[in-house]
């Protein structure tokens, strides 16, 4: 074989072999990992007639709204029935400040120990560190006393208060390693123009942290909305979150179990952190790369 | 007018001593220019005038007044970075007007401020751009402008055309000492490149190892190099040197005795070990074989247009001459080189300082 042309021809070759092998292998893992959210999609359209007769993958005969509607409107989470709108509320309101006190908090708290030099810095970080490689049923138990000594136990800010601690190792590393890859220069041009401490946070630093904030805030929405347990011990009745509200539906007892509602009230509740990846994936992406490159 | 006054400044990082014992007298007006290596502390000064670097001891004197545990906004300083530091986000009216808007200047004094700053540099056409669509010579040209628009009394030069290519550097060189002559602020310039030490500075103060090892006029440090590192670190090509000792006021170098002036020769007494220190351009190459001079041999020829730069081998040691363009030799030649007897620096053998 002539050895000039001979990659030349591999690549002609090979190459189309080798991407049909590799379109095929992610075709059947897109098959697998879609396939429950089909069932699911597919269920929540049809009646409780046409799933009872076992065509777990046929299309709906009928697409069925009433589901839906009852699943967020009506159907019982324990002794009340008025769906999972009220879950929805809740998990907003859990949600939002959450999410934005944590990066509030993370934010200022990477500031702190990169750009100004505190004293014992690296020792307060790797304590907040390790906090975070705590598994956080372990600390369930103490939150509770302290959040119930505070009086914070069972309310709104109780839950709200918990999942700030829980975001703060996280958030904190995010935000102190992109401040890390800052030039110091730009910190010393501010404090020679006169910036103090929160001028050169605001005017400077948070206009360049847009990506990184977007990366926080997709990381901590689907966290906090997907949360469990931190919702279901300290919220109480009164806040419990959408996934403790759909827990309650699925897992009810008593009576006929109504697939189709289920599965809508499944897909009501990860419409949002659906909905954040699929308009901020090409944030996300950008905010993890900027890390890397200094800028 | 400002002028600075360094008394007895020592730095520590935690319990390692960075400067110490440093006196500096900087009067107002002046342009100098702190010359040294990598890792030799001129930064470290620069950012402890700036009041971004704590101060262990002694004191900082700026305009007259004790300025050494002052805020660097209200040192009356200006400062420019290698990197430009340019704030990312702000256009360069942002940039330029930042500081006069934390000082809570008003916004039409404002305006005419940055107006005659971006005229001076020419930067006019850029106002509205951000940092990122500008070209590293357009920022470093905006970086200046932000200092000149605090309208400081001292300016602070770090390093600031390092980061620049050759033509730029070369330009912004002549920029920054036509902002000097016109402003006649002090400025005080860090940099490792000797040329932009001699072509800018009233005053060179150089550095090396944390210890100032000589100050003053650029003429002086390049003349009368105080030891043999001052002596090879300013000028290019670097000062040659060849080891010798003195026998009847002749240095005597490979059994040769090279002939010394006797205004430098007197206070050297005979057989003392010495380094003779030679310019490049203070020898001179002859083919003649009237036998004086340093017997070497051509190993490159560098032409350089007006002149060619010749390197000759002296047994192990090289050494550089500049010779006229017009000369004619090759390598592998056998040439005399004489010295110019009164341009030759001796140095102790032990300390290498300057006898």
């Amino acid at each position: 074989m002539n050895p000039a042309n001979a990659p030349a021809r591999r690549n002609a070759l090979a190459a189309p072999l080798s991407r049909v092998l590799v379109y095929l292998l992610l075709i059947v893992i897109a098959i697998v990992a879609l396939l429950p959210l089909y069932v699911m999609i597919v269920t929540a359209f049809k009646s409780m007639e046409e799933i009872r007769s076992g065509t777990l993958l046929s299309l709906p005969r009928a697409f069925g709204f009433e589901h839906w509607w009852k699943a967020w409107n009506s159907a019982c989470t324990g002794l009340r029935c008025e769906g999972l709108k009220v879950g929805f509320v809740n998990s907003f309101l859990i949600t939002v400040p959450s999410v934005v006190l944590a990066i509030a908090a993370g934010a200022v708290t990477g500031y702190a120990l990169s750009f100004w030099r505190v004293r014992f810095a690296n020792v307060l970080f790797t304590v907040m560190l390790i906090g975070g490689f705590f598994p956080y049923q372990v600390l369930i138990y103490p939150l509770v006393r302290i959040t119930s000594t505070v009086g914070l136990f069972n309310s709104l800010a109780g839950v709200i208060f918990v999942h700030v601690v829980f975001a703060l190792p996280v958030v904190t590393l995010l935000f102190r390693n992109y401040f890390a890859s800052i030039p110091i220069d730009l910190f010393k041009a501010a404090r020679v123009d006169g910036a103090g401490y929160w001028r050169f946070f605001f005017s400077i630093l948070l206009p360049m942290s847009v990506p990184m904030i977007a990366v926080a805030g997709i990381l901590q929405v689907t966290f906090i909305w997907n949360d469990y347990i931190v919702g279901l011990v300290f919220g109480g009745i009164n806040y419990a979150p959408m996934t403790v509200q759909l827990n309650n539906i699925v897992h009810s007892t008593y009576g006929e179990r109504e697939y189709n509602v289920e599965m809508a009230a499944t897909l009501l509740t990860s419409i949002i952190p659906l909905l954040v990846y699929f308009t901020s994936g090409r944030w996300f992406v950008r905010g993890v790369a900027s890390g890397a490159v200094k800028g | 007018m400002t002028g600075v006054h360094l008394r007895n400044l020592g730095i520590r990082y935690g319990q390692v001593e960075v400067l110490k014992g440093i006196d500096l007298d900087i009067p107002a007006s002046e342009f100098i220019v702190l010359l040294g290596p990598s890792g030799c502390g001129k930064s470290t000064l620069l950012n402890a005038i700036a009041g971004l670097q704590d101060v262990a001891e002694g004191q900082i004197l700026i305009g007259g007044h004790d300025m050494t545990n002052v805020e660097p906004k209200n040192r009356g300083i200006a400062m420019v970075f290698q990197s430009y530091a340019l704030y990312p986000r702000m256009s360069v009216r942002g940039n330029l007007s930042f500081g006069l808007k934390v000082a809570k200047i008003a916004k039409p004094e404002i305006e005419k401020r940055v107006a005659n700053v971006a005229k001076m540099l020419q930067i006019e056409p850029l106002l509205d751009r951000k940092p990122a669509e500008l070209s590293g010579g357009q920022r470093q040209r905006v970086a200046i402008g932000r200092a000149v628009v605090r309208d400081a009394g001292v300016f602070l030069f770090d390093e600031p055309l390092s980061n620049l290519d050759a033509q730029l550097r070369s330009d912004l060189r002549v920029e920054i000492k036509r902002l000097h002559q016109r402003l006649k602020s002090t400025m005080v310039y860090v940099t490792h490149d000797q040329i932009e030490a001699m072509t800018l500075a009233d005053r060179i103060v150089v550095m090396k190892d944390r210890i100032i090892q000589q100050q003053g006029p650029p003429d002086e440090i390049y003349n009368r190099p105080a030891n043999t590192f001052v002596a090879r670190f300013v000028g290019s090509p670097a000062m040659n040197f060849l080891d010798g000792a003195i026998g009847g006021g002749h240095a005597i170098i490979d059994r040769q005795a090279i002939p010394i002036a006797a205004a430098i020769s007197a206070p050297l007494s005979d057989s003392r070990p010495v380094i003779v220190g030679i310019r490049p351009e203070d020898m001179t190459i002859h083919t003649d074989d009237s036998g004086s001079g340093l017997a070497v041999e051509i190993d490159v020829v560098e032409p350089m247009g007006p002149e060619k730069l010749v390197w000759c081998k002296q047994g192990d040691i090289g050494l550089s001459v500049k010779a006229p363009s017009s000369i004619s030799v090759m390598p592998g030649d056998r040439v005399r080189l004489r010295l110019a007897e009164e341009k030759l620096h001796i140095f102790d053998k032990e300390t290498g300082k300057r006898i």
